[in-house]
């Protein structure tokens, strides 16, 4: 079975090919120098001809829903379910940034929380607990600032690893407010990759699961500004 | 073999789908507005839009191929506009239809959004050819352009602030009447004197070029409404709106008009939201009469955004053997005759 990943939540826009465990080839750019919007389906292209295969030959996409950039999301999405609903045998699954971030520590036994940093103070966030071939997630998906997720955290009380890139000028609040042990990885790597999003779609392929490219949407996690403006005004009257 | 393109529309607040065939023939044109959601906030939310895009732009295009009882194998090319308008909007279109040029191995033909509203009279009107002159006037854009042939644009001129639509947009939310300000101003103006409030005609005398101003007649009429209110005069609201309207035709008639004159072009055609004022429509006609000249607009459907004036500008430029790469961009000032296409 062969997976395509696409992630194009954060700068890097992030492409995998996986035949079971095996990576196929794997393709990462900043969008500092190609804009994510401009290089996704050429990069798709470019890849699949560098191992000499065709859309036709793929089993199924896998991409990236979020949380992250709204506009990068809606970039892969786009992409996956035009390039699914015109090969309508390809099925599509869509898989968080956040699962795919903490998939780079699979198999550590531990607390493991990634985190996306957006640039706003907020913080994408989900808290899993590793076993030897599984995470679980134990704290869903939000969108806080720092003291509400380590509120939370906190009452956990066992070792956790915190995993996302920029993480380290979070580093010493984070130690200071927690009573468990927590290690940091803040790494170049610590982006949620196209090829742990392509195998956690194979994930999905062998449970039988499967989305609906007409309803497929972005985990956004935040509405828009507008619509908060609006909501505040309409509970202060 | 005749031709089958699939044009794909999301530049603004309507998703849009539509499969023409050979540039003339409409063979479905779906149009899905988010009229209703931003109607809230008194104009277009983008982020909103964006969201309601990526909802709505499978199911549009399903719907078009299922109307027009045609499968995504006989389409020839993906026609999709590319700018300008709102970038996250017009990203939505984009990622599908190069999605779909790639998988189908078809070529991907990016539209000017400015250009496809010219199209829509080439829809509408079969022996229609250039040269023309067209204003393209709607809630984004208030431009003037010399169409010389197919392809070959002449930006003669544009608004320096705010866009025709987007100024009945405005004065309709200080007056709480709704969103889109259109339709709506026009239907009260109708009750109203157009002479009883003598507001400014921008750049309209005194001034050689072809471009437009809006924002200083908006602020006139804001100002208006404001002092009615403070004077607690009698004023009937119909009469500050047909006054308005008025103020703005006589701009776009006459500089549409003086364009046609100073380039020696008989035939001018309308394109954009504001196209559908049935009084800008006549007014142009009576007058280019006089003057020996010729007016063409496209029916109410087709003026308002649609991918079917896409797919049309589509054909022409695949005909041309003009194809986009994969790697376009959305660009969201995309000008219109600033080069040859």
């Amino acid at each position: 079975m062969k997976i395509l990943g696409i992630d194009s939540s954060t700068r890097i826009c992030s492409l995998g090919l996986i035949e079971e465990h095996n990576i196929l080839t794997e393709y990462n750019i900043n969008s500092y120098y190609q804009k994510t919007s401009s290089i996704l389906v050429p990069a798709i292209k470019t890849m699949l001809e560098g191992v000499n295969l065709t859309l036709a030959e793929i089993d199924g996409i896998a991409v990236a829903i979020g949380p992250g950039s709204f506009t990068g999301l809606r970039i892969g999405l786009g992409v996956a379910k035009g390039l699914c609903y015109a090969t309508t045998s390809l099925p599509l699954w869509g898989i968080s940034t956040l699962d795919a971030l903490a998939y780079s520590l699979r198999g550590v036994p531990s607390l493991i929380c990634p985190l996306l940093l957006s640039t706003r103070e907020e913080i994408f966030s989900a808290v899993f607990r590793g076993g030897e071939d599984s995470l679980e997630k134990i704290i869903d998906y939000d969108c806080s600032d720092m003291d509400t997720l380590l509120a939370k955290i906190s009452f956990l009380k066992e070792k956790i690893i915190f995993i996302g890139e920029g993480l380290k000028k979070y580093q010493k609040a984070i130690q200071e407010r927690l009573n468990q042990e927590a290690l940091f990885i803040d790494s170049p790597l610590a982006f949620p990759r196209g090829v742990n999003i392509a195998f956690l779609g194979l994930e999905k392929l062998q449970k039988g699961e499967k989305e609906d490219i007409h309803t497929l949407s972005p985990l956004y996690l935040r509405k828009s500004q507008a619509e908060m403006v609006r909501e505040k005004k309409t509970t202060e009257i | 073999m005749s031709d089958l393109i699939l044009g794909i529309e999301t530049s603004c607040d309507e998703t849009a789908a539509a499969l023409v065939e050979d540039g003339k023939k409409i063979l479905a044109n779906i149009v899905t507005s988010q009229i209703k959601i931003h109607q809230k906030y008194g104009g277009v939310v983008p982020e909103i839009a964006s969201r309601k895009h990526l909802e709505a732009i499978i199911p549009v295009i399903d719907r078009a191929l299922y109307t027009s009882q045609k499968k995504l194998e006989e389409v020839s090319a993906i026609a999709v506009t590319y700018g300008p308008g709102l970038v996250g909007s017009l990203l939505v279109g984009l990622s599908v239809a190069k999605a779909l040029a790639f998988a189908r191995s078809i070529p991907l033909i990016g539209i000017n959004h400015l250009e496809a509203h010219i199209y829509a009279n080439f829809l509408a009107y079969e022996e229609l050819v250039p040269p023309l002159i067209c204003l393209i006037v709607s809630g984004g854009h208030t431009s003037l352009v010399q169409m010389k042939d197919f392809g070959e644009y002449k930006l003669l001129g544009q608004t320096r602030d705010d866009a025709a639509g987007e100024v009945f947009d405005k004065i309709s939310k200080v007056l709480d009447l709704g969103y889109p300000g259109g339709p709506i101003i026009e239907k009260l103006a109708k009750k109203g004197n157009p002479l009883a409030v003598n507001f400014p005609r921008p750049l309209l005398n005194n001034d050689k070029s072809f471009d437009f101003s809006f924002s200083g007649l908006k602020t006139a009429v804001i100002y208006q409404i404001r002092k009615f209110k403070e004077e607690k005069n009698v004023w009937k609201v119909e009469d500050v709106l047909a006054s308005f309207q008025r103020a703005v035709i006589d701009v776009l008639v006459e500089k549409t008009l003086n364009a046609a004159l100073a380039f020696k072009i008989k035939k001018i055609v309308l394109a954009g939201g504001v196209s559908a004022n049935k009084l800008l429509r006549k007014e142009i006609k009576e007058r280019a009469k006089i003057l020996d000249l010729e007016v063409f607009y496209p029916p109410l459907p087709l003026c308002t955004d649609n991918a079917a004036m896409v797919a049309s500008a589509g054909y022409f430029r695949l005909k041309d053997n003009k194809k986009s790469s994969l790697n376009l961009d959305a660009v969201s000032r995309l000008p219109l005759g600033r080069k040859k296409y």
